[in-house]
């Protein structure tokens, strides 16, 4: 083992940056129950945002029960508002209430479910929107053709001042498009739960720094455990480890 | 007995960027590690070139440590006569237990006439056949399925079980085709469960993608199984039994 791994997790700050609160026809996951999982693991802070039809159609639904969510328990969940894009005018109003209104800190998209590409048109005034709230802007990625990281690149230089989470860092099958392209831009942030294999992160992190990278699990797609294991079996630095468990989410989240 | 039923050999032409493929005894030790007493290689460096040479390579590791390796083959369905001669040449004279197939890799339509050829080949013999799931546009679980439908006897295992984005139709086709099992690598843990709670676990096999998955994959992948808390005889069917059975190992 790495003289410089970490020993016992139990001492270290951690912040799972993506999990989901919310009903879906497949699942669904009350804050309680995340409560629980977090609290099993000693992790003591998530970012939470909307899943299902919340995401797709019912945004304000989605945003209110996120607002709600953080609001009863402040000190361990921030949130992001989920708007689809294609609502127009109405979804950037919907974003700019939920930031001012409800108190939550980021956009999600999700260009598979709400049907656009990530970097068309239909999504730039949202993007306007963020960048004027000074909100960061988690995307999903991953899902050809909706979704891949070249198109999140894309959108990410064409907004310099925007900044981006590109939501499970490639997913299964587009983690190669990352470590020789992303160095371009320093707007970009990766996010690992789902990517399939620890090399993915440990080659992110030789690539492009573990400034970063932000840990998270999309619980309950993922578990949180699981999720937490593909890190710790790589026997990180602990300043690196804190970085991609704590920092790097405090300080884009501003917790 | 635990088996993986997805390891790669790093065989001689085998480079992918940053993934470093390690020898056999170090993969072995890995194994020892995590616990897994047996499992399935097949070559990645075959799936784009040098097929042949590359059955030639895992047969010969697979004679080094007969009690630890169960060895693939694998085909590349555009080289048609000399893939229908190695699939009697792996079968009969390399003693190999089964293929590996990977269409986007080596790039050919799982949908072709071709595919059907090698398929019909490969059904004269008693050996499951592994294909990668879950990537547009060649490897998606309904198109396994197709494949399934026409060729009923022979066991088809669909690694990743269609990973992040097609594992509810992965769970779908094996619903449909009774001779579709699921495999557990790169797959998030939701979908596994609820393939347990839909399909059942016997229709389920553990598989690491080891040594894709770098240092400490294995452990990953197997404590990701281990993780969802399922009934012990649950636990037993994927992680060993369900692949034992498949293999005619018993």
């Amino acid at each position: 083992m790495d003289r410089n791994s970490v020993k016992n997790y139990a001492e270290m700050r951690i912040i799972d940056s993506h999990c989901h609160i919310g009903i879906t026809p497949h699942f669904s996951r009350t804050a309680e129950e995340l409560l629980d999982e977090m609290d099993n693991l000693g992790i003591d802070m998530a970012v939470i945002c909307p899943m299902g039809a919340h995401v797709v159609c019912k945004n304000k639904e989605g945003n209110e029960l996120i607002g709600n969510t953080v609001k009863k328990y402040p000190k361990r969940f921030v949130g992001l508002a989920c708007v689809n894009p294609w609502f127009e005018k109405e979804a950037v109003y919907e974003l700019r209430r939920s930031i001012n209104e409800l108190g939550l800190v980021g956009l999600k998209l999700h260009p598979p479910m709400q049907g656009f590409q990530a970097n068309e048109k239909i999504v730039f005034p949202l993007i306007e929107e963020a960048i004027q709230l000074k909100i960061p802007i988690y995307i999903h990625s991953g899902t050809p053709v909706f979704s891949l990281p070249l198109q999140i690149l894309e959108l990410s230089q064409r907004y310099p001042e925007g900044v981006f989470v590109l939501g499970h860092m490639g997913g299964a099958d587009f983690f190669l498009d990352i470590p020789k392209s992303f160095n371009r831009v320093s707007n970009v942030y990766l996010e690992t739960s789902l990517t399939c294999h620890p090399v993915f992160i440990s080659e992110a992190i030789s690539k492009l720094g573990s400034k970063r990278l932000l840990f998270g699990s999309d619980s309950p797609t993922s578990q949180v455990r699981s999720e937490l294991e593909k890190i710790k079996v790589l026997n990180l630095e602990e300043k690196v480890l804190n970085d991609i468990l704590w920092e790097n989410a405090c300080r884009l989240f501003r917790i | 007995m635990i088996i993986d039923a997805h390891c790669h050999y790093f065989t001689k032409n085998a480079k992918l960027d940053f993934v470093q493929g390690s020898s056999i005894e170090d993969h072995i030790k890995d194994c020892d590690l995590a616990g897994i007493d047996k499992f399935v290689l097949f070559t990645i460096g075959g799936l784009f070139r040098d097929f042949i040479e590359s059955n030639d390579e895992i047969a010969a590791v697979a004679n080094k440590f007969p009690s630890r390796i169960i060895p693939f083959g694998t085909i590349n369905p555009w080289y048609e006569e000399e893939s229908l001669e190695e699939i009697n040449r792996c079968i009969k004279v390399l003693k190999l237990k089964g293929f590996k197939l990977h269409p986007w890799m080596t790039g050919f339509p799982i949908n072709s006439d071709l595919m059907d050829t090698m398929m019909r080949e490969i059904s004269r013999f008693d050996v499951p056949v592994i294909i990668h799931s879950g990537t547009p546009p060649w490897s998606e679980p309904l198109q396994i399925a197709e494949l399934a439908y026409r060729f009923p006897k022979v066991k088809f295992i669909m690694a990743h079980m269609g990973i992040t984005d097609l594992w509810k139709e992965a769970i779908d086709a094996a619903r449909m085709c009774s001779n579709i099992w699921l495999e557990t690598s790169g797959v998030p843990s939701l979908p596994i469960k609820t393939a347990v709670e839909e399909i059942g676990s016997d229709r389920i096999v553990f598989g690491s993608d080891s040594p894709y998955g770098g240092k400490g994959g294995h452990i990953f992948q197997l404590n990701k199984v281990r993780f969802l808390g399922l009934k012990e005889e649950d636990e037993g069917r994927i992680l060993g039994k369900n692949l034992s059975k498949i293999l005619n190992l018993d």
